[in-house]
């Protein structure tokens, strides 16, 4: 497999080793190591930090880069094989002021990367924020081609697919609900997170499983040189984490907690019937690990999180999520690096209706357990082959319904339901001298439905035949080879093109009564009525830097086919239903667009800009005939501006500003009386916009120590600065002056939101 | 295999706490869609022990007067039941068309045949009169949900107590009347609660009641497919739906708005103290 023709007599050795920094030995996943005295060879750091780069016999300099951290040069002499662990330093904690470095670390160029974007937790610390809160999942709505669904509730759209599309995953686990107060805040405290990756588009292979996009948020691995103490206090909610070492340098620890106290707050309401409400939620990272030796690290992750809103005598409403994973790194030979883990999800959500003159109460929950080993090969100098396979198993509980002998409703049970997933998966990198960079790959899945009982058949809502299935073997399985390609050509230093085209599949389906996403959405699998979503997409991209890298420019167009999409009949009933499958429509989405990303990745000015201009459709059989409508989601222009301004190290200005088009709605076209009442007529789906969305958020952090171990700092955050009244919903009714005359009302959430934060480090 | 929706109704509560939050409502102006093609609306009933009725109308433009120009006039309008009776009606005021001979017997079928002018195709229905149900006790106390700032909130509860019969599969439609004039209409299945002594409370933010005032339930025994019409204008469905705004599933051929009901009825009355 040699595709560049040196001289084979050569003897070559492999250096490798981990990447971190040096302050608290966290590992730094997709740092770069090129060699200066060859052009256009290089390796990045893998998801742990590990690298291993095979060169002929020689001196040469390796360059260790890494966003946010200094360049290092190191001159090696490649004799014998290497292990080297390079400890690079941050920037922001470096002790010498070096203000400007004249050579910017590149991660988009000579990366083969399209619809990929990363944020470290630390680029985003001076953002804006809502209620006070840093938010993962709300930054990267910045980015162009993602966006949140509206304000105040979850979801994201990833290029045009709806929320239940995106795969999100802590530490390489599945979230299945990752919201907290049904959608204000995500479930990741950022004082736990080092980083999210964000596929937009090809995503690697050793990831499936849902067909818009990857969200791959890893925690820290904890301090392993020194203790360290973060937390912040803000308006509604508090952090604190604390990280250390176990055993200096080879193994530490992470723990982490928040906790709203919105509740509090409403004890303070002058109302005494609202100051015996529950309204809360917490969650608790931990995460440990330890190097073994040289070639055996073990990884220990866990999360649990668990919202809790009740209003005695009438309802309460609690869900959550726990996950746990283990992960055992191990390096076989220099050139293979294996990982081999085990996962677990737990989501549920538990309704409880305190009516007289008995309670009864919804519950649900989705499990998931998950067996993954993969081999990395760094085979030559410009060769990478991923190797790997995993299989999962899923059990859903649908609602089921918890009722006392003289509760006012009868219990209903479903019947669980359970299913397999195996996949088995490989890719290649290589590559050729002439600066091309190719990846391909193929994802293997196959997923099987068990479980013994009676499947039925629907058709256009009724059954129409049904099967009892009393053996082991699956009910029905499905088989979808995933295709995936990415090319990468680098022009110069300076600018690449990229291309991809990858397919993806989806097996377990979500299944929300409206566009946002909520913790009593329903989950399905694909069975004999529910075929697996499909989708293909073609990108292309154009990626150039300027000045040294300062300026990062791209330009990214892509086509997006979702076959097999699910949308849900109108009015379809879609709790404690053991006919839900019937109540399901089925058709197809497309979505195209073009996404445009200027960064300023430097200076006391940085930020970024982006622009998507894009279009979303789908075509459902039953749904406006199934010709092709708009979708919810569907936004003409959608605008970002990141701006931070660093006045010195004591004061930090942001602000963003959104600008985005309303989403397609349906507005009425005549009315009618019936019953004496009023009506309107709906008649085109989605052919109405609601106005259009646009949001100032400012920031000012005044960093109130900056020398000594404590440190400690205020963020200021105003949302919705200049007010903006954005619509969340428009209706409809009669003028009470004037009976014949119809208005429009629209209901909006939140106007402008000061908060403020105290920051702390020690 | 019949729909189920009754549990959706539990979730109200949640959905209500979603909107915790202050939210806030204004008036905008708004450029409305013009109507393109006028569509035909039906509105039949054939209540037990009475005379059916059908009122034909059109959509008008959402700013006009209302309804006068939009009654349709000289339909041929034709209901007969499965014992052999048919009738066309008579149109006793423009747009409304009244039976003089067929009145609704429950556990009969009543076919609607309707021919207009404006419409190309002939438009009909079928619908099946189920067995009334009585309402066992009728009460009206006021709300004990939690008053939140900004968030309205049900000023009082009526409950209405009735045993569902075990042995059918039932819908209902209770139609409110405050001092004799119609408030609102909910409706309800018995897919959970089969056979079981119910309350149910009929949930109403717009309700005002006062000391003195008579408040009516007339309880409907309603078919499956005019249960699925009513509940489309359901506050619990419009919450469900959020912004996804459809017309209602009708149970009518040929038109597109409307429904045609065969249904029978009990009612009770109280005076709120």
């Amino acid at each position: 497999m040699c595709f560049v023709p040196t001289i084979l007599s050569q003897t070559k050795y492999t250096i490798n080793g981990v990447v971190t920094d040096v302050t608290n030995g966290e590992t730094l996943p997709g740092a770069t190591i090129t060699v200066e005295e060859l052009p256009g060879v290089g390796t990045a750091s893998n998801a742990y930090g590990y690298f291993a780069l095979t060169l002929p016999e020689g001196s040469y300099t390796l360059k260790i880069q890494y966003i946010g951290y200094q360049t290092i040069n190191f001159p090696v002499n490649i004799n014998q094989n290497l292990y080297w662990n390079f400890k690079i330093e941050s920037i922001a904690t470096s002790i010498q002021e070096i203000e400007v470095t004249t050579y910017h670390p590149d991660n988009r160029i000579h990366t083969n990367n399209i619809g990929v974007e990363k944020i470290q937790i630390s680029e985003i610390k001076n953002i804006p924020v809502f209620f006070g809160e840093r938010d993962i999942l709300k930054t990267i709505t910045l980015k162009p081609g993602i966006t949140s669904v509206r304000d105040g509730q979850s979801g994201i759209h990833v290029r045009g697919g709806n929320n239940s599309q995106n795969l999100v995953l802590l530490d390489e686990t599945t979230v299945y609900y990752p919201y907290h107060l049904l959608g204000f805040f995500s479930t990741f405290n950022s004082e736990a997170i080092k980083d999210i990756t964000i596929y937009k588009g090809t995503a690697p292979t050793s990831y499936g499983g849902r067909i818009s996009s990857v969200m791959d948020i890893r925690m820290k691995d904890g301090n392993n040189q020194s203790f360290e103490v973060n937390g912040s206090l803000g308006l509604i909610a508090s952090n604190l984490s604390v990280e250390g070492p176990i055993v200096k340098e080879r193994g530490s620890f992470l723990v982490a907690g928040r906790r709203t106290y919105v509740d509090m707050l409403l004890k303070m309401t002058k109302d005494p019937e609202l100051s015996n409400k529950t309204l809360n939620f917490y969650d608790l990272n931990a995460k440990v690990n330890f190097t073994i030796n040289r070639k055996n690290r073990i990884f220990l992750s866990a999360y649990t999180g668990r919202d809790a809103l009740r209003i005695p005598n009438h309802v309460g409403v609690s869900w959550g999520n726990q996950i746990v994973s283990f992960k055992w790194n191990h390096i076989w030979h220099d050139k293979v690096f294996s990982n081999t883990s085990v996962h677990y999800s737990d989501f549920d959500y538990m309704v409880d209706f305190e009516f007289e003159p008995s309670t009864f109460s919804l519950y649900s929950e989705l499990k998931d357990l998950c067996f993954k080993h993969e081999f990395q090969f760094f085979l030559g100098k410009n060769n990478r082959l991923n190797l790997g396979f995993d299989l999962k198993s899923y059990n859903i509980t649908p609602g089921q319904l918890i009722a006392e002998e003289d509760a006012i409703i009868h219990p209903v049970k479903i019947k669980d339901k359970t299913a397999r997933e195996r996949s088995v998966y490989f890719s290649n990198e290589i590559k050729t001298s002439s600066n091309w960079i190719i990846n391909f790959g193929i994802r293997f899945n196959f997923f099987s439905v068990y479980g013994i009982g009676t499947y039925y058949i629907y058709t256009d809502g009724l059954v129409t035949d049904s099967l009892k299935h009393i053996a082991k073997s699956p009910v029905k399985t499905y088989f979808n080879p995933e295709r995936r390609v990415n090319i990468t050509h680098v022009i110069d230093n300076k600018q690449s093109v990229k291309m991809a085209y990858s397919n993806h599949s989806q097996n377990i389906h979500k299944i929300s009564s409206s566009d946002a996403s909520l913790p009593i959405d329903i989950w399905l699998m694909s069975s004999t009525n529910v075929k697996p979503e499909i989708s293909d997409q073609f990108t292309a991209g154009y990626f150039r830097n300027f000045h040294q890298n300062m300026y990062q420019f791209s330009a990214e167009t892509y086509f997006k086919w979702m076959h097999d999409a699910i949308d849900l009949r109108t009015g379809g009933n879609i709790k404690a239903n053991e006919h839900i499958e019937g109540e399901l429509l089925f058709g197809h989405g497309r979505s195209y667009g073009l996404e445009l990303l200027l960064k300023k990745t430097t200076g006391k000015l940085h930020g970024w800009l982006g622009y998507n201009l894009s279009r979303t459709e789908l075509s459902i059989i039953g749904i406006n005939e199934g010709a092709w409508y708009p979708a919810r989601q569907d936004m003409t222009n959608d605008i970002s501006v990141v701006g931070l301004y660093d006045f010195s190290d004591k004061w930090t200005l942001s602000a963003t500003w959104v600008y985005q088009t309303g989403n397609a709605v349906t507005f009425p076209s005549g009315k009618y009386e019936i019953n004496g009442e009023v009506r309107y007529n709906y008649d085109k789906r989605n052919a109405n916009r609601m106005p259009d969305y646009h949001r100032l958020d400012v920031g000012l952090t005044w960093n109130l120590n900056t020398k000594g171990r404590y440190k400690s700092s205020l963020n200021f955050s105003v949302y919705n600065a200049y007010a903006r009244k954005n619509a969340f919903s428009i209706d409809f009714k009669q003028d009470p002056a004037n009976p014949d005359q119809t208005i429009a009302v629209m209901t909006y959430l939140f106007t402008i939101i000061p908060s403020i934060t105290y920051n702390f480090h020690f | 295999m019949k729909t189920i929706r009754t549990i959706q109704k539990i979730f109200l509560p949640i959905l209500i706490l979603t909107y915790v939050v202050t939210s806030c409502t204004e008036t905008i102006e708004f450029e409305f869609n013009p109507v393109v093609k006028p569509e035909i609306v039906v509105e039949g009933h054939v209540p037990a022990l009475g005379y059916a009725e059908v009122i034909l109308s059109k959509t008008t433009e959402i700013n006009s007067n209302y309804p006068q120009d939009n009654l349709i006039k000289n339909a041929l309008v034709a209901i007969e039941d499965n014992s052999g009776i048919s009738e066309t009606l008579a149109e006793v005021s423009p747009g409304h068309y009244r039976s003089n001979k067929i009145q609704g017997i429950p556990g009969l079928t009543y076919k609607l045949t309707i021919q207009t002018k404006e419409s190309q195709t002939v438009i009909n229905s079928m619908d099946v009169m189920p067995e009334p149900v009585s309402i066992n006790r009728l009460r009206a106390r006021r709300s004990i949900l939690p008053e939140v700032e900004g968030v309205k909130m049900p000023d009082w509860e009526v409950i209405v107590e009735y045993t569902d019969p075990a042995n059918e599969v039932n819908y209902y439609r209770f139609v409110e009347y405050v001092n004799g004039k119609v408030i609102a209409s909910y409706v309800e299945d018995d897919k959970l609660n089969n056979g079981k002594d119910n309350k149910s409370f009929l949930t109403n933010f717009d309700r005002q009641l006062a000391p003195g005032d008579t408040l009516t339930i007339e309880m409907q025994s309603i078919s499956e497919a005019v249960y699925n019409y009513f509940y489309s204008f359901s506050y619990l469905n419009q919450l469900v739906q959020g912004t996804v705004k459809t017309n209602p599933i009708t149970n009518i051929d040929g038109a597109e708005l409307g429904y045609f009901s065969a249904y029978a009825a009990t009612k009770k009355s109280i005076v709120i103290e």
